[in-house]
């Protein structure tokens, strides 16, 4: 009996070491077995940058920052901060000793904190005393080259995959990426080596975007004329290509199939094309062409842009200063110069996402051609009150209130931006372009490219005012420096599609995984229609309210125009009128809001009573049932 | 095995006879409806899925599953029946397994019966099914581990009451244990490395990472093998108490 219990005893114990046994070791050893059940594969590396990671030569140090001690009260925050630690777990496992990670926490005062400020990082601040909270990421490779990711966003974190694919495959190609720009508009400006002769007010200089993009790449002109672009060019940008020759539009078809990136920004109204004034001829200039499109390439891209018509935003419009009839000044809304912002940009693209506002003037607008093959993502569009205002309001200079006066909401989104990626085939199916009547010869036959190997990867944008200084930054003078005030995020945009697309196609192919954000879609609709059934009762009530209220201030202005301190009762009569009128507006107001809830109210309370009553009613009610059929079979 | 299977269905016939499985399971969706629209706000969040609904299981469970768990071993010895049991052909070990699988089985048929939610996300919006299935499954083999926890305390006792109160006491400290403040008590004086463990042997920790929508290996052997060490505790604790 003794000896039993001793030996009950001592299998309790055992249980109870083996149950910790087994479970210290298996937060070890089994990282990296799990069972990925989410829809988009949120925790599951992609193909893309596993191939980024195999694809690491020399050894690279990461240096993981994360202010662990300060995350233990916010759970959320904790659990965002374990998922990035593991994602980079995941990465150093899967390169074996060539991406090596360290963490450390940044304690308030210390020196790894010096160290973490050092590097760029950024601290968000936690605690009353201002101790800051750091999750960032330092990393190093062998010629000590740095990149660093300044703070891990919970709300970006969709993109973490991608963020740091980024920061590996650039420490891993440490070289410069080369930009080429072909423009038919001063980009780059007008001053070159050859041109030491020209007067200052010749000499134009580069765009502010393209002087930003110089400092992340090498940037380098490619003539309007070109037969042939370099295969050392990584990515090429064709601004608002206007009378190209067809063997300059067949070296981009073929740059494109072999493999290279182009960011195209072609313009149904360019509004920094300014043909030279003449005075001989002054209407000349109003007249001239100022539209670009790239044919034939862009309908072999899967694409076409509208003609003699551009895209117009009543929703983010500019409003810009202007005369009215009787030539006073005056505010007022132009709708082709619109600021594209978070709804109308795709926000699972890595281009657009995070994108608050940018800039566009006057784009044409852009369709997908129906037959295509080719995948179009659009990136950018307008919003639904959108029209396309015909080339005559808008080719002679800015009318604002004629847009105004015959803008009707189209209810479309018209896209300017698109990403088009898959399989693409030549605009020139019969071979390079030749002299009249001649034939290609057999060596151009050779080489010319009839179908890409791999996916194409082009960015086409109906608008090339999106990178000019008028429409995105504001310039100031202080102390004699010019100081840069970026008013929307065009070089952003820019920015994220040139590094996008200089990265490799794995690292284009590691996209966004899709929001975690999940609306109630049934709910948002609900309340749409509400809102349009009920809008025009609220304005109408609104500008009743607003009537009554002015003729009670305007007869209490009467008042005192009449320098009188009482008011006849018939005034008094009459205000008192309008103020009971008012109470019944407003009532009436408050009525139309509630009744726009209602719908929504009702869906509510009838899925509580589904949820919370009606599913034990029925099991309450099955088991009465049973229990009586019971009780009867025991009588019987 | 098959004494495993007889056992097991014996006893899940006996919850559907009395009324006390109506009961349970009718309380059990009240309360999950409740929980989830009024305290987790599921309409006013205006998301697509069921984080209010999954998030307070296992607060539910704490107060529920004890009430299932506590007549399990306490009533057999009560009532005496339990001498009769063990006069049966089966093993010690095979009575708990087939006690605990016939109240696991009647609790994941409770969690079933949740499935107008399910229903009600999909209709409301575009939910992500992946997650929901992984929650449905980290849930039930959550319970499975509370259920093991009260049938070896319940095997000590012929009370069931104090079976019921000491199972509640137990599993609530396996809930704290990754608790924001209980962790920040731990961590003013005790090394990081036990703090870590501690919440590590936390129920919560491991439901809020498979309420994702990631079922880890790791989750999963924390589960298994904790049912796995209470059930062998039950199998000694009721062979100890045969002979008293």
């Amino acid at each position: 009996m003794q000896k039993g219990r001793l030996l009950s005893w001592i299998g309790l114990v055992g249980a109870v070491v083996l149950l910790l046994a087994i479970n210290i070791l298996s937060t070890v050893t089994f990282r990296q077995y799990r069972l990925d059940l989410t829809e988009d594969k949120l925790y599951t590396l992609s193909d893309g940058t596993r191939n980024i990671i195999n694809s690491v030569e020399e050894p690279i140090h990461l240096t993981l920052y994360y202010s662990k001690g300060l995350a233990s009260g916010a759970p959320s925050l904790r659990s965002h901060a374990q998922r990035v630690q593991e994602m980079l777990e995941e990465f150093s496992d899967r390169a074996g000793d060539k991406i090596t990670l360290e963490v450390v926490d940044p304690a308030p005062f210390s020196e790894e904190e010096d160290e973490a400020v050092l590097n760029g990082l950024q601290g968000v601040p936690m605690t009353q005393a201002g101790d800051n909270f750091f999750l960032g990421l330092v990393g190093r490779n062998a010629i000590d080259q740095v990149q660093t990711i300044p703070f891990f966003d919970p709300q970006k974190d969709q993109f973490l995959e991608y963020d740091v694919a980024e920061l590996v495959y650039n420490l891993s190609h440490p070289e410069r990426k080369v930009l080429g720009v072909m423009s038919s508009l001063p980009f780059l400006g007008n001053v070159d080596a050859f041109d030491v002769l020209k007067s200052e007010a010749e000499r134009e200089p580069p765009w502010i975007m393209a002087t930003q993009l110089q400092q992340l790449f090498d940037v380098r002109k490619v003539e309007t004329t070109a037969t042939e672009i370099d295969d050392d060019i990584d990515v090429l940008m064709v601004i608002h290509p206007k009378d190209l020759s067809d063997q300059t539009l067949y070296a981009i078809d073929q740059f494109v199939l072999n493999g290279g990136r182009a960011m195209v920004f072609i313009d149904e109204l360019s509004e920094m094309d300014r043909p030279p004034f003449d005075e001989n001829n002054p209407y000349n200039s109003l007249w001239a062409n100022r539209t670009s499109d790239l044919e034939p390439l862009l309908s072999t891209w899967g694409l076409s842009m509208e003609e003699e018509v551009v895209a117009s935003d009543m929703k983010g419009a500019m409003r810009i200063p202007t005369r009215d009839e009787s030539g006073r000044q005056q505010v007022v809304q132009y709708l082709p110069w619109f600021v594209s912002t978070k709804d109308t940009m795709n926000d699972k693209d890595v281009i657009t996402a995070g994108l608050e506002s940018v800039m566009v003037a006057s784009a044409g607008i852009l369709h997908k051609i129906d037959n295509t093959d080719l995948d179009i993502t659009p990136l950018m569009t307008t919003s639904e009150e959108s029209w396309r205002v015909p080339m005559n309001l808008v080719q002679f200079g800015p009318q604002p209130q004629n847009i105004l006066d015959e803008f009707k909401a189209s209810g479309e989104k018209f896209m300017i931006a698109a990403r088009v990626s898959g399989i693409a085939k030549s605009a020139y199916p019969d071979g390079p372009p030749t002299e009249e009547g001649a034939e290609p010869t057999e060596e151009q036959m050779q080489k010319h490219v009839q179908k890409s190997d791999k996916p194409i990867n082009v960015l086409v944008v109906s608008d090339s005012d999106i990178l000019a200084d008028d429409f995105w930054v504001q310039k100031q003078n202080m102390f004699g420096r010019q100081v840069i005030i970026p008013m929307a995020e065009n070089f952003s945009f820019v920015a994220n599609a040139a590094e996008n697309f200089s990265g490799n196609s794995d690292l284009i192919s590691v996209r966004s995984r899709g929001g975690f954000m999940r609306p109630f879609e049934r709910v948002q609709e609900l309340a749409k229609n509400a809102e349009s059934k009920y809008r025009e009762q609220v304005t109408e009530l609104e500008s009743k309210l607003k009537e009554t209220e002015d003729r009670i201030s305007e007869m209490q202005t009467q008042k005192e125009d009449a320098q009188s301190l009482v008011l006849s009762p018939e005034q008094q009569a009459e205000i008192e009128k309008f103020r009971e009128e008012r109470v019944r507006i407003r009532k009436e107001l408050r009525k139309v809001q509630a009744e726009l809830r209602e719908d929504i109210e009702a869906l509510n309370t009838r899925l509580k009573f589904i949820n919370i009553g009606l599913i034990p009613l029925v099991v309450a009610l099955i088991a009465v049932v049973l229990g009586l059929i019971r009780i009867n079979r025991r009588r019987v | 095995m098959s004494n495993i299977w007889t056992i097991f269905k014996r006893e899940l016939r006996g919850y559907f006879v009395t009324p006390l499985a109506y009961v349970f399971i009718v309380i059990f969706l009240f309360l999950t409806g409740i929980f989830t629209f009024y305290m987790g706000s599921f309409f006013q969040r205006g998301q697509a899925d069921l984080q209010s609904f999954f998030s307070f299981h296992p607060w539910l469970y704490l107060f529920l599953i004890p009430a299932i768990s506590m007549r399990l071993w306490a009533e057999e010895r009560k009532q005496g029946t339990i001498e009769l049991l063990l006069t049966l052909p089966v093993s010690m070990t095979q009575a708990v397994i087939g006690k605990f699988l016939s109240a696991w089985i009647f609790t994941g048929i409770a969690l079933v019966l949740t499935f107008p939610m399910w229903i009600t996300v999909n209709y409301l919006g575009n939910p992500d099914n992946g997650v929901i299935v992984a929650s449905y499954i980290g849930s039930f083999i959550m319970a499975g581990a509370y259920l093991a926890i009260g049938t070896c305390i319940s095997a000590m006792t012929k009370n069931q009451v104090i079976a019921f109160v000491i199972t509640v006491v137990t599993c609530l400290l396996f809930v704290l244990a990754g608790f924001p403040v209980v962790l920040n008590f731990f961590q003013g004086w005790a090394p990081e490395y036990l703090v870590d463990a501690i919440s590590s042997f936390s129920f919560l920790t491991h439901f809020s990472s498979i309420t994702k929508g990631v079922i880890d290996v790791r989750d999963i052997i924390y589960f298994v093998s904790l049912i796995g060490c209470w059930l062998f505790a039950s199998a000694i604790i009721v062979d100890m108490k045969k002979g008293q």
